[in-house]
């Protein structure tokens, strides 16, 4: 969430140059450039919104507790009001931007005067968001980021649609003739629906509908309501135990018979709630979403409520993953994501973007091929890890599945006898469906690793963007003489990325040997170097 | 090794520590003060200083041509391989514990990461110097 604390404390980042307090007074030779007057507006909104949740509880509390008439909480929720109103000015005053001399410079602050300034050539993203009451007063905020921290390096909100087209244009267009990369002499055009460049995927909404319905959320369900019980759990309970107790009884009886048929009917709402949200979740996310192409940089526009536009450098994609639910696979459907050096839009999950929520095995060839050319997925030859993975898998189900056969056996007592042989034939098959699922392949200049019994993942990952790689043994894996190897970029934070799991220990040393070494012969690592 | 052992050393006193100020607030305990104490001191202690003697016998890197290699972990073992040229940044630095046995440790960072991709313990000042020289330093090029 964008922090709204008017001057930008926070010490420039590592990779972001520090303030230079002499360019303020000249701008670098920038024309220094003002916010939308709507920012007072939406910032005071935002302000209020993030403390809502806190007044939100000082309220029920106050309801629930009936102890009403504490002036306190009113006093609070006007000095709230106040002081976001006078915040929201102050960075509507303050806030002054331009690009000047290959660098972005926004100045901010009143008291606390802080001029950043962001080399054009070190931008990662770009990214344009636009909520309900944005578009009502067509305006956008706009994030920058560089390869630095967890967090946008510049939040401009908002601009107006027409000056946020043209900073974009502006950024877009100065880097890309700064590498040298777009010879296309488009640069003094404005840029019009037609410049977008070329659509290369486009979501239909039974796409989405189809997205949705084939990932299930009710673990989201279930956080909430464990997050509402936190909160309010201790006030409900006196109101409404008794009643909820007598309504339980009166339905199933006074006795522990109606437990088994409670469960079970609330596991199967959960589920078939958790399938409704997903879907509702994936079509407001990602309403209309559009994918394309425009010299280097591939562009993604999409949301119902809250539109999100996003400018992806091509060169700075660190790995490709494409991901498939098991319900996905059977429709022959998988979603891609690409992750960037810049930890862009932490709301989509570790850092990635998906160029596709939802895309059919035939075009997904096609698609890969616009964020790597070379990469040919349909020539690609798996190899399997070590079928010792099957002994491994079949001994960690077993565990597993035996405490399950325990747990049961409190209420089925004896009859539990008769799950053994089924927890021994789930546990070989599971096993097998592991050691089916893992994999590795090497083509040209990419290396894949494939994983997932439920959710297949596989990660293309280009030698030239490896980091480091890794591997690694448990005591377990040292007896059967099996590793886990494990190819880093500087894309993702998630520990968990581009992983084999239960290579022999030779080839696992052999293939990392050869990995580091492809991987140093493409020299240092450059933010937009392929 | 031996910083290693001293940390051990400490983290059993801070263990001793908690000990007694948990068992001052105990009422009834079937042994007399401070048995469980040094138990768990002395349990702390050997670990530690096994725990320490193995870090240390696990704890290997190579340079090689292209690429820098490092051995680590004692129950989950680790090799990793960093291409030197992915090499962002090399840091030496030297704790009071450390300072105190004339030692350094060097962290190898790549882009990307937070922490560090390699860290290489105790060793000494000049030989700390020397490998960030190849590793970062004008020899790079022909190390």
């Amino acid at each position: 969430m964008p922090d709204s604390s008017p001057p930008e404390e926070r010490p420039a980042e590592t990779g972001t140059p520090r303030p230079h307090v002499d360019s303020a007074q000249t701008g670098d030779g920038a024309v220094m450039r003002r916010l939308h007057p709507a920012t007072i507006l939406i910032e005071v909104l935002r302000r209020i919104g993030s403390f809502a949740y806190i007044v939100l509880i000082a309220l029920l509390a106050d309801f629930l507790g009936e102890r009403r008439g504490s002036d306190w909480t009113e006093v609070a929720i006007l000095g709230v009001l106040v002081l976001g109103a006078a915040g929201a000015v102050l960075r509507y005053v303050s806030v002054r931007f331009g690009i000047g001399n290959q660098r972005l410079v926004i100045r901010s602050g009143i008291l606390n005067r802080q001029v950043r300034t962001i080399p054009l050539d070190r931008i990662q993203n770009i990214d344009l968001r636009r909520g309900i009451l944005h578009r009502a007063l067509r305006v956008v905020d706009v994030s920058i980021e560089t390869a630095a921290g967890g967090r946008a390096e510049a939040e401009l909100s908002a601009l107006s649609e027409a000056e946020a087209e043209r900073l974009k244009a502006e950024l877009l267009e100065t880097r890309q003739q700064a590498a040298g990369t777009s010879p296309e002499a488009e640069a003094h055009k404005t840029p019009t629906e037609a410049d977008e460049g070329e659509v290369i995927w486009r979501a239909s909404l039974s796409d989405l509908l189809l997205a949705g319905a084939t990932e299930n959320r009710a673990g989201v369900i279930v956080a909430g309501l464990a997050g509402l019980w936190y909160t309010f759990g201790a006030a409900l309970q006196g109101r409404f135990a008794e009643q909820f107790q007598r309504t339980y009884e009166s339905w199933l009886g006074a006795g522990g018979r109606g437990t088994a048929f409670l469960i079970i009917a609330g596991i199967t709402l959960l589920i078939v709630a958790g399938w409704l949200v997903s879907i509702v979740l994936a079509v407001v996310r990602y309403y209309g979403f559009v994918l394309r192409r425009r010299g280097n940089d591939l562009r993604r526009r999409y949301g119902l409520f809250t539109q999100f536009e996003t400018v992806l450098p091509l060169g700075r994609i660190q790995l490709l993953r494409i991901q498939a639910p098991w319900p996905r696979r059977l429709l022959r459907c998988c979603s891609v994501y690409v992750e960037t050096a810049a930890s862009v839009l932490e709301a989509e999950g570790g850092g990635s973007a998906a160029l596709s929520p939802l895309v059919r095995w035939r075009r997904l060839p096609a698609l890969c091929r616009e964020v790597f050319p070379e990469l040919d997925l349909e020539q690609v030859k798996w190899n399997s890890v070590s079928r010792l993975t099957i002994r491994r898998g079949m001994i960690r189900y077993t565990v597993a599945g035996l405490i399950v056969l325990g747990l049961a056996s409190l209420y089925l007592h004896g009859y539990a006898l008769w799950g053994l042989p089924v927890v021994f034939i789930l546990a070989r098959g599971a096993a097998y469906a592991r050691f089916r699922a893992l994999g590795y392949a090497e083509q040209g200049q990419f290396v894949l690793a494939r994983a997932g019994v439920w959710t297949r993942r596989i990660w293309v990952v280009p030698h030239s963007k490896v980091q480091f790689v890794s591997v690694s043994q448990s005591p377990f894996q040292r007896r059967l003489k099996l590793a886990n190897l494990e190819v880093q970029t500087a894309g993702s934070r998630v520990i968990k990325e581009a992983r084999v799991i239960d290579l022999p220990a030779a080839e696992a040393e052999a293939l990392q040997d050869a990995l580091a070494d492809r991987a140093n012969a493409y020299g240092a690592w450059q933010p937009e170097g392929v | 090794m031996l910083s290693a052992a001293f940390t051990a050393a400490t983290l059993g006193l801070a263990a001793l520590l908690l000990e007694a100020l948990w068992l001052q607030r105990a009422t009834s305990w079937p042994l007399p003060f401070g048995v469980l104490t040094i138990a768990i001191f002395l349990v702390f202690l050997v670990s530690g200083l096994v725990g320490a003697d193995l870090r240390y016998r696990a704890w290997q890197y190579a340079l090689r041509h292209t690429v820098v290699l490092a051995h680590f972990g004692v129950i989950w073992r680790t090799r990793r391989c960093v291409p030197r040229s992915r090499i962002q940044h090399v840091d030496i630095e030297s704790g009071p514990i450390d300072r105190a046995f004339g030692l350094v440790k060097l962290s190898i960072f790549t882009a990307g990461t937070i922490a560090a991709v390699v860290v290489i313990p105790g060793l000494s000042p000049t030989d700390a110097e020397l490998l960030r020289e190849r590793l970062v330093g004008a020899e790079r090029d022909h190390a």
